[in-house]
């Protein structure tokens, strides 16, 4: 018997396995490509929250600093707080949509706190902070602003400081406040 | 047949078949996983394309809170006008806004300024397709 009858079916046995191959491979990628268009559409939610966060951040300071007192403080906007729950909602900014915008295209909320947690003079830079949740003593405040679209969520909080310019006279003239010290949750 | 060196004719033609059957498929597969990363590809290009123009807006205020970039109104930067993607367009809506809270339209005095910013794009699936950003910038005091 010839040994080289054996060979017969070789040919449809060699183009399966290479066709075997080549399916695994479009496979793997078929299975990666579907996940990009969620990766895309995740990344477009997240950045959409994180701009509505931004947003609520400028609101929540523009309120700051509109907001009037005689003493220069920030004690009436901080009525509520505790040193267990020290966050207080600024009144109007509690899951609000943008100026000009629905609910649908996202909402924001805006709270603050006063300086009085532990280690928040290394947040804030200052080397005295308040004793007091609902006391403002030294005009500086946390803001924290968390926007949401659909299901992504992101948080952002700031230190907003008041202080006088300098050579300004003290009583009476609003001192002047200023953001820094951004950090993302 | 003694002498079988080779492979038949037959036995080629149903490898060639079944081959030529089976990558069909797998190109139908192929184009379609290619579209899908590439639709993932210009979404991505869309976002940062709108994160760049607010975050310019945002440096532009900023620095001045009268900049020319922060006028009340529409920008509109066509396919082509934007360097290095030239497959997108790009609107800019600032509107001004004033109160404490930002709400009122049409304000006397602005203390904040809404910005839209919307990307648009063909996908290769067809159609157009936008990605839209909005935020609000408020002046230092």
């Amino acid at each position: 018997m010839n040994p080289r009858r054996d060979e017969r079916g070789v040919a449809l046995i060699l183009s399966l396995i290479v066709l075997l191959t080549v399916s695994g491979l479009v496979l793997a990628f078929l299975s990666l490509s579907v996940l990009e268009p969620r990766i895309a559409r995740n990344l477009a939610d997240a950045t959409r929250a994180r701009w509505l966060a931004e947003a609520g951040l400028e609101i929540g300071y523009a309120a700051l600093a509109t907001a009037t007192e005689a003493d220069d403080s920030w004690s009436a906007l901080l009525a509520g707080a505790t040193g267990a729950d020290p966050w207080v909602a600024l009144s109007g900014l509690t899951a609000s949509a943008l100026p000009g915008l629905t609910s649908a295209e996202g909402i924001y909320t805006v709270s603050i706190r006063n300086d009085s947690e532990a280690g928040d003079a290394a947040l804030t830079g200052e080397t005295a902070v308040d004793a007091d949740a609902a006391r403002d003593a030294n005009g500086v405040l946390i803001l924290r602003s968390t926007g949401s679209f659909k299901a992504a969520l992101r948080t952002i909080e700031a230190v907003v400081k008041r202080r006088r310019a300098p050579g300004r006279p003290a009583p009476g003239v609003r001192a002047l406040p200023a953001m820094s010290n951004w950090r993302e949750r | 047949m003694s002498d079988a060196r080779g492979l038949s004719l037959t036995e080629i033609l149903v490898a060639t078949c079944v081959l030529a059957v089976g990558l069909a498929g797998l190109a139908t597969g192929l184009q379609y996983a290619t579209v899908s990363v590439d639709a993932g590809r210009t979404e991505t290009a869309a976002v940062l394309l709108a994160e760049e123009r607010l975050e310019r807006l945002r440096s532009a205020g900023l620095a001045d809170w009268g900049d020319r970039l922060l006028a009340s109104g529409r920008t509109r930067e066509e396919y082509g006008a934007i360097t290095g993607a030239a497959g997108f367009r790009r609107e800019t809506t600032v509107s001004d806004r004033g109160g404490p809270d930002c709400a009122a339209a049409v304000p006397t005095t602005v203390t904040c300024k809404t910005v839209r910013v919307a990307v648009s794009y063909r996908p290769a699936a067809g159609g157009e397709r936008r990605v839209e950003i909005a935020t609000v910038l408020a002046p230092r005091l």
